[in-house]
């Protein structure tokens, strides 16, 4: 409801600017002391808002087999899957999981082969993407994998093998207002979190003042002004940059953070943009209010489409593996979250190391670490929740290296040690030393596109500014002429595991007639991939029903049955109750056998069948007796 | 004998069968539709390489022209796109950068290279600053394929990944009379010419533990497993030998009209320099564009920039000349991190007739090899297994140098990153002569080149080390000084030439050997007499070298990063004009008057 009620003036940046031009209007009326210099400078800055709007990538036509050359708005993700599902109809489906905070639909593209069975009846792998609106290219390697399992689904053995095998759940873009905003405003603000309105600044007024594209570059860049008592200077080496002024040095410049005017004339520039809620802080497990995780809503699931996409979630059982893409760093994370909720089952670990290990040789210089103790601490994250709550496998994928913007030779780059071994900060850019090097990887490699030089302003409260600094898609996204081979690795990682999700097959053997009517029946299960058919911390926690071996026919009754300890000692551990049901779970690359102990007459029929949720169904039947 | 001949015609028949069979089918390449913007995420055919050119140029008429330099044996075309802004000057009046790839026939990801370059530089003009003026200020010439028949049979006939790469200038190598007569066949009709072996308890191969797709040779005394009978392909002319005359080598990179060497010195060596039909129309062409200043050639492999000198006994370039292939070299190895910029003789192997040589020693543009693709892009360890381990290809020429641990792995990166891609499993086949054998091993798309995965960013790195360098070519300003009256209509006129990059109007050699003339500067007006003019060595003590004769007529150069200075005197009356007139080859005209007072 309260959403409802907020929702009309976030139609986007026409509804936003809007309501902009109002509020200065409103202002004009009430102060007339604010001249009629800042209203045209405002409504300057407006029109150049709407005019900036052809960002460039509207210019390429989506068409298969899909081109990884450029970035895709929100309407081309949905172009281009509406695209796959034309033709390849037989092997996907085409979903609106629910609809965002500003009516955009959240699409999942299921990729399924139903002439080889049911969907729930197969390992289900969840991967979605871009559930940080500015972390676009999570979209980007969604859509490469759905290109890769369809386009070569009959070329290429192993993917026919993969989807033939396989259920696919793929949601490219889990926060499709914040993609839009991000790609498509002119700016402002990073769009990271959801579009719930919120009153930074506690004025009354939700989201009034954002910051503003004011050249109309496209750009949300970085403001500074000329001052000898500023704390930076220009840097000898790359006049581009500036660096700290030392004790008692002249200063040259005053920062004055990202481009914006005071919208709502409180005397604070871009306090309110987009209200704060981060769609990763809000699942359901271990969640913690705002005042404990920064990015909480009001209670889990807040928002709607993250709300819709957990339904959606919870109806597929089959899913085994997850995988969501973020950026940025070069990680694959796995959990626990939270230090508190202690290391998962040995047998667990063992898999994720199994995984992982290989994915850091898929995509070299990626590293294999675990998301609390290598990184930082997050409650509510969706990897938590797939993980703990729906018994799935599940990793984060942080998405590009800063390392890959280099300009060393590769002596430079290993006398300096090594890529991706800083600290935290150092993946973001932080020092004037890696600041010059991006430059000219800037000035050499992109012939300049990363980087806006700084330029003369007026602005209505700081007088003559300039205005410049790195563009938009410069940080944490890769150029588009890395992008093919970032999500070429990053989809053969999900490949890789996927397959590596439960494949088990069921023998039956020794059967053997041990006395008038009763016969010794064992059954052998084996998974012969790396995930097992249950995780043990769901086997632990009880959170959904265990595998099962059932052994069913007509005249027949099974005396006993049980785990079968010992093949050649006979060593079983029969099961008290209802022993033709034997609830039990495959561990990864292993076996597990039972024996039956049936009383039936000769030549009875009996069937066996095994029905796991991760590992699908198996029947077989038998004939006792005879030769 | 009869019975044999029979046999053989029966065999070839089903050959013939099997071969029409496999050509019904779609070739993979060609089920790409060319569009511009050119997309990199496949190899293109030759044909598709002449689509994309002429889309180019229907796209951006106005600043390219695509012409025919010659045809090759076989009579396929031989492009080359000039890229010139005809507002900005004339193409002789800019410095000229050369590119050109795939003169190896097998080469191919050096074509689409070009392609890259070509589409960025035009599709990035009028968009991006930088390109714009690097456009208004150069000219291009970009010849995507040199070896259009090798490239055509290389992507288009059963292959393995070292074929084609020469001229189609037919050579008897088995000296029976017939020309080209036994190629290797792709006997299982999947594209690919792989290797055939046969079960032996006698081989000298087992199979390998780790991995067995792979074969490993056998220690002193065990028992051996596998007989490895070589290339794919039957006994054509029935004369016991099999695949020993395919098509007649003559290596279009040896051939070059500088130290040229006969076949017997030279492998590869034609009957005489510019051996083939292409390659003497394209020798021809860019001797007529006397402004190439800088040349880029690409081939694979390696991940090299490779310079010359091409053989130890030319010594070593003029250390003014070294400097700007190390600063441009130097350069490109942080454009493409793994790249290394190598001297041709001394890091990996001497040759005679080589293009690159022929580019500096007879034409005078500072010229490059691009060794495309890294093997070690192949790689399937982590970081740190990458620093632990020595590098692959780290040294000389062990570039092609494998091992069994890096064979194991090239597979994993084969099975977890092209699914399946690149190595063809073993198959059991029978042959002919061989009886029961079996097929497989590295697909023609493999191993020389990066899966198309890798291509983009390939291209994109390659295409900006060739920015980098056309970014250097010279750029010269005029500034005319210091004038002054100096006696009864007499004035005295300095000018100064400054070049802001670093590749000199001129390079050391050509003015050592008078490869061709010096740039020129002249005064001239009306009633103007240049009494002494020569260079100014030292403007505040007012040193100059004057020249004998002429003194009207300086000839010089402007080094990388450099300047001249120049003194006139001349008589002449109040008020005239003069004319001072910069003319070089590499650096353009630049021409300006002044009035005196």
């Amino acid at each position: 409801m309260r959403n409802e009620t907020a929702s009309p003036a976030y139609r986007g940046p026409a509804g936003r600017n809007r309501r902009a031009k109002e509020k200065v209007l409103i202002l004009q009326k009430e102060l007339p002391g604010i001249n009629m210099k800042f209203l045209i400078i405002a409504l300057t800055v407006l029109l150049l808002c709407l005019s900036a709007n052809t960002a460039g990538f509207k210019t390429h036509k989506v068409s298969l087999p899909l081109s990884f050359d450029y970035y895709y708005t929100f309407d081309m993700v949905v172009d281009a899957l509406k695209q796959l599902h034309k033709t390849y109809p037989k092997l996907t489906e085409l979903e609106i999981v629910g609809k965002s905070e500003e009516g955009r639909a959240i699409y999942c593209m299921t990729v399924n082969n139903p002439k080889t069975g049911r969907e729930l009846d197969k390992p289900g792998i969840f991967v979605d993407g871009n559930i940080h609106g500015n972390e676009i290219q999570g979209g980007e390697v969604s859509l490469y994998l759905l290109q890769t399992l369809l386009g070569k689904y009959g070329v290429n053995k192993e993917i026919t093998k993969l989807v033939d095998k396989n259920c696919f759940y793929i949601v490219p873009v889990l926060n499709p207002d914040g993609r839009y905003h991000f790609l498509e405003d002119a700016g402002p603000s990073n769009n990271r979190g959801l579009r719930r309105p919120h009153d930074d600044d506690g004025d009354g007024l939700l989201d009034e003042d954002f910051p503003e594209d004011l050249d109309g570059d496209g750009n949300i860049c970085r403001m500074r002004k000329k001052d000898p008592n500023g704390r930076f200077k220009t840097d000898p080496e790359d006049p581009r940059l500036m660096i700290p002024v030392k004790p008692g040095e002249k200063g040259e410049w005053t920062r004055l953070g990202s481009e914006g005017i005071d919208n709502d004339g409180d005397g604070r520039i871009n306090e309110d943009s987009e209200g704060y809620v981060d769609p990763n802080r809000n699942w359901g497990y271990n969640w913690m209010p705002d005042y404990v995780q920064r990015g909480a809503g009001d209670y889990p699931f807040s928002g709607v489409g993250l709300k819709a996409m957990a339904r959606y979630i919870r109806k597929r059982t089959n899913i085994c593996l997850y995988w969501s893409f973020h950026n940025t760093g070069g990680m694959y994370l796995r959990g626990p979250a939270t230090k508190a909720e202690g290391e998962y089952p040995r047998s667990d670990v063992e898999v994720y190391d199994f995984l992982g290990e290989q994915t850091e040789r898929v995509t070299p210089g990626y590293r294999y670490i675990v998301l609390w103790k290598d990184l930082y601490e997050t409650y509510g994250d969706s990897l938590g929740w797939m993980v703990k709550v729906n018994g799935a496998f599940g990793f984060v994928a942080e998405l590009f290296m800063s390392e890959t913007e280099t300009f060393k030779t590769i002596k430079e780059t290993k006398e300096a040690g090594k890529p991706g071994e800083e600290e935290e900060g150092h993946r973001f850019g932080g020092d004037p030393a890696s600041q010059r090097e991006k430059l000219k990887f800037n000035d050499h490699l992109t012939q300049g596109e990363l980087f806006k030089p700084w330029k003369p302003f007026k602005h209505p409260t700081y007088g003559n500014i300039e205005i410049g600094g790195w563009t938009r898609l410069s940080r944490r996204i890769s150029h588009p002429f890395m992008l093919n081979d970032l999500v070429h690795r990053n989809a053969s990682v999900v490949i890789f595991s996927a397959k590596h999700t439960p494949e088990v097959s069921l023998e039956i053997f020794d059967i053997k007639k041990t006395g008038q009517n009763l016969y010794r029946v064992r059954t052998r299960l084996i998974n012969s991939k790396a995930v097992p058919s249950m995780s043990q911390q769901a086997a632990r926690d009880k959170i959904y029903p265990k595998d099962m071996l059932t052994v069913s026919g007509k005249g027949i009754k099974v005396a006993a049955g049980g785990r079968l300890q010992d093949t050649y000692r006979d060593v079983v551990s029969y099961k008290e109750f209802r022993p033709e049901i034997q609830f039990l779970s495959v561990p990864g690359f292993s076996k597990v056998e039972h024996q039956f102990l049936i009383a039936a007459a000769e030549g009875a029929q009996v069937t066996i069948k095994y029905s796991s949720r991760h590992a699908g169904k198996i029947v077989k039947t038998i004939r006792l007796g005879g030769k | 004998m009869k019975k044999r001949y029979a046999k053989f015609i029966i065999f070839a028949l089903v050959l013939l069968a099997s071969a029409a069979l496999v050509y019904t089918e779609p070739v993979p390449f060609k089920t790409h539709k060319v569009t511009v913007p050119l997309r990199f995420d496949y190899y293109y055919t030759y044909e598709m390489v002449v689509e994309a050119l002429e889309k180019l140029h229907k796209a951006y008429p106005q600043l390219t022209e695509l012409e025919i330099v010659g045809k090759s044996e076989e009579g396929r075309a031989i492009y080359c796109m000039t890229v010139n802004n005809p507002k900005t000057g004339k193409e002789l009046d800019k410095p000229g950068i050369w590119v050109d790839g795939n003169i190896h026939g097998n080469e191919i990801q050096a074509g689409e290279v070009c392609l890259y370059l070509l589409d960025y530089l035009l599709g990035n003009y009028g968009v991006n600053k930088k390109i714009t003026e690097l456009v208004d200020k150069k000219c291009f010439y970009v010849v995507p394929v040199i070896n259009t028949d090798g490239r055509y049979h290389f992507m288009t006939d059963g292959n393995n990944m070292h074929d084609n790469r020469s001229l189609r200038r037919p050579h008897d190598d088995d000296e029976d009379g017939l020309l080209d007569e036994d190629f290797p066949d792709d006997l299982d009709g999947d594209g690919n010419i792989c290797m055939m072996r046969k079960k032996d308890p006698h081989g000298h191969w087992k199979t390998d533990p780790e991995d067995p797709r792979l074969m490993i040779r056998v220690k002193p005394g065990e028992k051996g497993e596998w007989n490895r009978i070589g290339a794919e392909g039957i006994d054509n002319d029935g004369d016991g030998r099999i695949n020993e005359d395919a098509q007649g080598y003559v290596d279009p990179n040896r051939n070059w009209g500088y130290d040229w060497m006969p076949h017997y010195v030279q492998h590869g060596a034609g009957d005489y320099p510019f051996s083939g039909v292409g390659l003497k129309a394209l020798g021809k062409y860019i001797l007529a564009r006397t402004n190439i200043t800088m040349g880029w050639t690409f081939h694979n492999f390696g991940g090299l920039f490779v310079r010359g000198p091409s053989r130890k006994a030319w010594g070593s370039y003029a250390p003014e000349d070294e400097a700007v292939f190390d600063y441009l070299g130097d350069q490109g190895e942080r454009i493409i991190p793994g790249y290394k910029h190598i001297i041709s003789w001394k890091d990996m192997s001497e040759t005679y007739g080589d293009e690159d040589g022929w580019m500096f020693m007879s034409i005078g543009a500072y010229c490059f090899t691009g060794e495309l693709f890294m093997r070690s892009q192949e790689s399937f360890k982590s970081i740190k297994e990458q620093k632990a381990a020595k590098p692959v290809g780290e040294g000389g020429m062990d570039f092609f140098s494998s091992n069994d641990s890096f064979e194991r792995e090239r597979l994993k990166f084969n099975d977890h990153l092209t699914q399946g891609e690149l190595f063809v499993s073993w198959k059991p086949y029978k042959h002919p002569t061989y009886g029961d054998i079996e097929i497989g091993g590295w697909a023609k798309m493999s191993t020389r080149m990066p899966h198309p995965f890798m291509l983009k960013d390939m291209c994109h790195r390659n295409a900006a080390a060739i920015i980098f360098s056309a970014k250097q070519t010279p750029e010269v300003k005029l500034e005319v000084f210091g004038i002054k009256k100096v006696g009864q209509n007499l004035y005295r006129l300095r000018t100064r030439l400054k070049n802001s990059k670093a590749i000199p109007s001129m390079s050391n050699h050509a003015r050592k050997v008078k490869l061709y003339p010096k740039d020129m500067l002249t005064v001239s007006g009306k009633g103007v007499k240049v009494k002494a003019g020569g260079r100014l060595n030292d403007r505040y003590r007012d040193q100059v070298t004057y020249k004998e004769y002429r003194p009207g007529i300086q000839f010089l150069f402007v080094p990388g990063f450099g300047k001249v200075e120049h003194q006139f005197l001349f008589s002449a009356q109040p008020g005239v004009s003069v004319t001072i007139k910069y003319n070089s080859r590499h650096a353009g005209k630049i021409r300006k008057t002044i009035k005196l007072k």
